[in-house]
């Protein structure tokens, strides 16, 4: 399973997380009946005599696992009866097996033997059992479960290596030896996935979070673990086959485990500055919008509020002029309303429009820059059309860019244009990029009325218009221009010194990918362009 | 004391500008004038020199607060209200900042707008003018 499936199926919605664990609860009670009536009913037990340390499983010790099983599926559900009848079979395993127990060492009898799983079965298995009394009366208490969790999980873990390393035991004379391979993998598999992902617990939930903290765990956890049973491994078969003695695999493994723990530390540090570098970017993304909300707010609360306060006066003329017997000036006045409200629909389109590009993400990707200014070109053919107006493309590139909100930046450009041309002359936009060391510098101008100097630096905030394009618009086209620009790394400004028309320039980062660097520029035309 | 006699109202808005010159226009003698254009109503200011600028914060080429930190800036005393569509703290203290008399919140009724009017032009008249 690779990290990022890893990661995919640790964020699985709630619901399917649940499943998921309930699975792998039945799994665990499946395979401890499969093995239970596999060896009593086809003789399986004769293993024992091929594998060290693989009896068949006990009744008791297969019964305990499937009612745990059964218990920690119940604790998985809502209801308060599922929890009880829980609580009730956990209670019942610890019960059962200490009075099996205790009823051998007292009476000693030879068949209860037969039923009687190992002491370190029994130990583990009550554990387990006292971990899920736990998961369901203290579920506030994770430190608790998390300690009793591991110490039922040790002895089998120590049963587990021991017979796939060592195969057999590493102390012959350990009690532990007793303890089968299946049932101490059931036992831990119980703890290391039932009961240490259990959703009331803290590190189930820590592990899972989409945090850093989670994200970190993910990766780092099952390096942690892997990395001293693969040494171990490799200690045993440089032990085997070549001979090593203990100090020489000593000193191996306390090199490796060096070497590999800088270069994990390393690597985790590499990880986390990463998502630091993305969460700082995050960040200033959303103080940008905030700044531009901000600013965009108290322009709307003064705009939004004069339509309003208009129709409010204008209706009490209205009422004046009616009582008083003027017609005309209720015409009038009644004509002054109808133009006031007009003005509210088209500063909530602008408002709206504003709010999507100051929140918008932005997904990268290399276009050119002739396919942009196109497809903007395009959404205005029927205006330049009526305006006998032109765009030229001059020199052509390829932008690291989100085509949306650049085709979007274009619009609203070409739009301006559009608006502040003159009646003398027919429309000519002229658009040019330029590629400066670190970015590219795009400018597009127009043969228009253009700017007051004086408006230049409040032209790109929201809500902010010129004299000359006053009655048009609603003062978001510049703003949202600004605001794309910006989440691009860039910076857009209104060259003052223009005289001939308006020429808004603006800068890009220039795309990291060397083959997105500059083409050979291409005269563009098509039905909104060059006619 | 001078007495309160001219008054310019500044506001790129004409329909503000017309309720504003309307509700001045109702205080007895106070002669009114309305300006839309920022610019040109600097030019006026300094050549009329009337006793009151009714002054809008929000317009465009240059906003209230640019033309009145010119004025003042160029040692202008005229007694400034500014009048706006809203009252947000900061440009309040902006206006403030950059040197105004006062700072009125724009009316939604008729009879608000001519109180306004009434309760400035009175206050003025009370009020020894600067001479500039």
């Amino acid at each position: 399973m690779t990290l990022r499936t890893l990661d995919a199926y640790l964020q699985l919605p709630r619901r399917r997380y649940l499943t998921a664990l309930e699975w792998h609860a039945a799994a665990i009670g499946s395979i401890a009946a499969a093995v239970l009536l596999g060896g009593y009913g086809f003789g399986i037990e004769q293993l024992t005599y091929l594998i060290p340390g693989f009896p068949t499983m006990r009744l008791n010790t297969a019964a305990a696992l499937m009612a745990l099983s059964l218990g920690y599926m119940l604790t998985l559900r809502e209801s308060r009866g599922a929890r009880y009848l829980s609580i009730v079979i956990a209670a019942g395993i610890i019960v059962w097996l200490a009075w099996a127990r205790v009823n051998w060492a007292l009476t000693g009898a030879p068949e209860l033997l037969a039923t009687l799983p190992a002491d370190a079965t029994i130990a583990c298995v009550m554990l387990s059992a006292i971990a899920l009394l736990l998961l369901n009366l203290k579920p506030g208490r994770p430190a608790l479960v998390g300690v009793i969790c591991v110490l039922a999980a040790t002895p089998a873990l120590y049963r587990i290596f021991g017979l796939l390393l060592f195969w057999g035991a590493p102390d012959p004379a350990s009690p532990l030896n007793a303890m089968g391979l299946h049932t101490a993998t059931l036992i831990a598999w119980f703890n290391l996935v039932c009961v240490a992902l259990h959703p009331s617990l803290g590190i189930g939930r820590v592990i899972l979070q989409p945090s850093l903290r989670g994200r970190l765990l993910r990766r780092a956890l099952p390096i942690v673990i892997g990395l001293p049973v693969v040494a171990e491994a490799a200690s045993l078969a440089l032990r085997i086959m070549l001979g090593w003695t203990p100090e020489a695999l000593f000193a191996l493994n306390a090199t490796i485990s060096v070497v590999i723990g800088v270069m994990l530390v390393w690597w985790l540090s590499l990880i986390t500055q990463r998502w630091q570098e993305e969460a700082i970017e995050r960040a200033e993304h959303l103080a940008r919008a905030n700044e531009a909300l901000e600013q965009y707010a108290s322009s709307a609360a003064h705009d939004l509020k004069a339509p309003a306060r208009h129709v409010l006066l204008y209706g009490e003329l209205l009422e004046e002029a009616l009582a008083k017997g003027d017609i005309d000036g209720a015409r009038r006045h009644a004509r002054s309303i109808r133009t006031s409200g007009l003005e509210l629909p088209r500063l909530i389109d602008g408002m709206l429009e504003f709010s999507r590009s100051a929140y918008a993400r932005v997904s990268l990707s290399h276009n050119p820059l002739s396919e942009i200014v196109q497809a903007a070109a395009t959404m205005h053919a029927p205006d330049l059309e009526a305006a006998h107006g032109k765009v030229t493309l001059e020199s052509d590139a390829v932008l690291e860019c989100d085509s949306t909100l650049m085709t979007s930046l274009f619009q609203n450009l070409f739009a301006n244009a559009i608006k502040n041309r003159r009646q003398d002359r027919r429309l000519a936009i002229r658009v040019s990029c330029q590629r400066e060391p670190e970015f590219w510098r795009i400018a597009v101008e127009d043969n228009g009325s253009g700017f007051e100097s004086s408006f230049a630096p409040v032209a790109f905030n929201p809500l902010a218009r010129g004299v000359r394009a006053a009655g048009e618009g609603a003062g978001i086209g510049l703003a949202a221009c600004r605001t794309i620009v910006q989440s691009h790394g860039g910076v857009i400004r209104i060259d003052p010194d223009y005289r001939t028309g308006a020429r808004i320039e603006f800068t890009l980062p220039a795309a990291r990918d060397p083959k997105a660097a500059a083409v050979d520029p291409e005269p563009i035309s098509g039905p909104a362009m060059a006619r | 004391m001078a007495k309160l006699a001219s008054v310019l109202v500044v506001d790129d808005n004409p329909n503000c500008l017309q309720f504003m010159t309307l509700a001045f226009s109702a205080q007895a003698g106070v002669h009114v004038t309305g300006e839309q254009k920022p610019q040109t109503a600097l030019v006026r200011i300094r050549n009329e020199k009337p006793n009151l600028v009714m002054l809008d914060v929000k317009m465009p080429e240059l906003d209230g607060f640019g033309l009145l930190s010119t004025l003042r800036a160029e040692g202008n005393a005229v007694p400034v209200v500014m009048c706006s569509g809203s009252a947000l703290q900061k440009d309040v203290d902006r206006a403030y900042i950059s040197g105004c008399n006062g700072y009125i919140e724009k009316p939604t009724t008729l009879a608000d707008y001519k109180e306004m009017a009434h309760a400035v032009v009175r206050y003025w008249q009370r009020t020894e003018l600067p001479q500039y």
